[in-house]
């Protein structure tokens, strides 16, 4: 057991402005609700420390010439589980809808895929988009999302060399993880379809529309619809709950 | 009019400054100057904030005619600076004039210099930071026969020191140790491997950019990813493969490599003036 609430395992000092709280290491949407529990705490006892958070650890950034040792007494003493409270885990949480066209002209590698799997284009469909997605945290690129929730059936290894060149919007399958690719990059996931919506814009108020805690619907279009998504250029999400 | 017209942008010429620091929730690397204390060293010579944002210059410097006075400062370990066809000083202030070309042909020690103009350059931040990194800002990189706007189009000649400069303290870049602590994953490194890490000899690699900057050695160790955690400028991961890399300011915030150890902001200054196959050696820090 650990001796501070909510499954934290230590507190490290990264540099002279960065304190790292360690999570038990494990994936699990359970411990992405205590991370963000955390993340909330931790922003009400540091109004001035900006703080992120990966899959199992939380990232406390204070400004310059900060004691981080004093930083972290608190912190242990904040966190100490002998204080034994109520873990309240509440968290507000919206679920935005994301419009995929699968179709083989937008997504390369579709049809391998189909094939590889032994699977249906429906059926691929299907599974893709029935679950709701949990928004883990977002890293990698600007932009780039670490969904949790992937149906097992469509788990499949990496390509084993990986793509130059894949296009901003594009929706692969990396092993266990699914997500979009927010601009151009190489890539070693299978493209098995592609978002009309830009996923990453500084242009925008906020620039990525997610946030870490969020949930994630796969919603299917058809090929018109896409074309004309892309035309229309709207950079407005649906919410499910709203 | 702009300030400046750049008649040539040199190889890999980029507006920095000290980091986008808050938006690694949305995945955006911290970016900013690759060596603080020569960054902050122009912009102090010129009386600026060191917040300002400055050109990093790296390999072969830009040709740049200035369309009204300015007071600069090209600050780093060597180079050759040119006032038309006048050679000038490295880490010393001086005043352009109107007319004038400014030219930095060639960094003679160290890979990146940079320039400070008094009052600052005029550029739009991105997510409270001008330093360019695609797709936050939109190149990458300055480019040939763009305009340069700065915030000041006059020179207060009584107010400015016009002559500015320090003997500089950077006997430590001639060093080839480098301070290191233990990273949030150094026990996943063998005692033997903790032991041979600080006593092996590295090369800076071809692999070298302002996302990392790799160590080459003769040591054989093989790693295996974990799950995908924060990473930092300073980070040194180890590779699958054996190779060390340390996170430089372009770095991923996140990544699934173990951090073994950490460079603090010091040592990363010195590194990121490393030439390619120049040596180094990692030293446990003492406190």
């Amino acid at each position: 057991m650990s001796k501070y609430n909510y499954q934290i395992q230590d507190f490290f000092k990264l540099n002279e402005q960065l304190v790292i709280i360690q999570f038990k290491n494990e994936i699990n949407p359970i411990h992405l609700k205590h991370i963000l529990q955390v993340k909330k705490i931790v922003q009400q006892l540091f109004p001035a420390s900006y703080s992120y958070n990966t899959y199992t650890e939380v990232g406390v950034q204070f400004p310059y010439f900060e004691d981080l040792e004093e930083k972290i007494e608190v912190l242990k003493r904040e966190f100490n589980a002998e204080k034994n409270e109520e873990l309240t885990l509440e968290l507000p949480t919206k679920t935005i809808e994301i419009p995929v066209c699968y179709n083989q002209d937008l997504a390369p590698d579709l049809n391998l895929f189909l094939q590889q799997k032994k699977m249906s284009l429906e059926q691929l469909i299907q599974l893709h988009t029935a679950p709701t997605y949990l928004v883990y945290f977002i890293g990698f690129l600007p932009g780039f999302l670490y969904l949790g929730g992937l149906d097992k059936q469509l788990y499949h290894p990496r390509k084993s060399t990986p793509s130059p060149r894949i296009e901003a919007g594009s929706v692969g399958i990396g092993y266990q993880q699914t997500g979009i690719y927010p601009q151009v990059s190489p890539g070693g996931w299978h493209i098995i379809g592609k978002t009309p919506k830009s996923i990453f814009d500084v242009h925008q108020p906020k620039a990525s529309p997610f946030q870490a805690g969020d949930q994630l619907k796969f919603k299917s279009i058809s090929i018109e619809s896409y074309k004309q998504q892309i035309n229309n250029k709207s950079n407005t999400f649906s919410k499910l709950d709203e | 009019m702009s300030s400046i017209a750049v008649i040539k942008a040199g190889m890999y010429t980029s507006f920095q400054d000290l980091g986008r620091r808050n938006y690694a929730h949305w995945g955006c690397p911290v970016s900013g100057v690759m060596d603080e204390y020569h960054a902050k060293l122009a912009n102090t010579l010129v009386q600026n904030s060191v917040e300002e944002a400055v050109l990093e210059i790296s390999l072969q410097g830009p040709t740049l005619k200035f369309n009204h006075d300015a007071l600069v400062c090209v600050s780093g370990l060597g180079a050759d600076i040119f006032l038309n066809q006048q050679s000038k000083k490295i880490n010393h202030a001086f005043v352009v004039q109107k007319g004038n070309v400014l030219s930095l042909p060639k960094i003679s020690q160290g890979n990146r210099i940079y320039l400070a103009i008094h009052g600052g350059f005029k550029r739009k931040k991105k997510l409270g930071s001008v330093a360019q990194f695609q797709p936050i800002t939109e190149n990458f990189k300055l480019k040939k026969n763009e305009g340069i706007q700065l915030k000041k189009t006059t020179i207060e000649y009584s107010k400015l020191d016009l002559n500015a400069h320090v003997s500089v303290e950077n006997e430590h870049y001639k060093s080839q140790y480098l301070e290191v602590r233990k990273g949030p994953d150094f026990n996943y490194l063998s005692k033997k491997f903790e032991e041979q890490l600080l006593n092996t000899t590295f090369k800076i690699g071809k692999q070298s950019n302002r996302m990392g900057i790799e160590l080459l050695s003769e040591l054989e160790v093989k790693s295996t990813s974990l799950i995908t955690n924060i990473t930092q400028p300073g980070c040194v991961q180890l590779t699958p493969s054996g190779k060390l890399i340390v996170l430089m300011k372009d770095a991923q915030v996140s990544g699934g490599y173990p951090r073994v150890l950490v460079l603090s902001q010091r040592s990363l200054d010195v590194l990121s003036q490393k030439k390619l196959g120049e040596e180094i050696q990692l030293v446990m820090s003492k406190n």
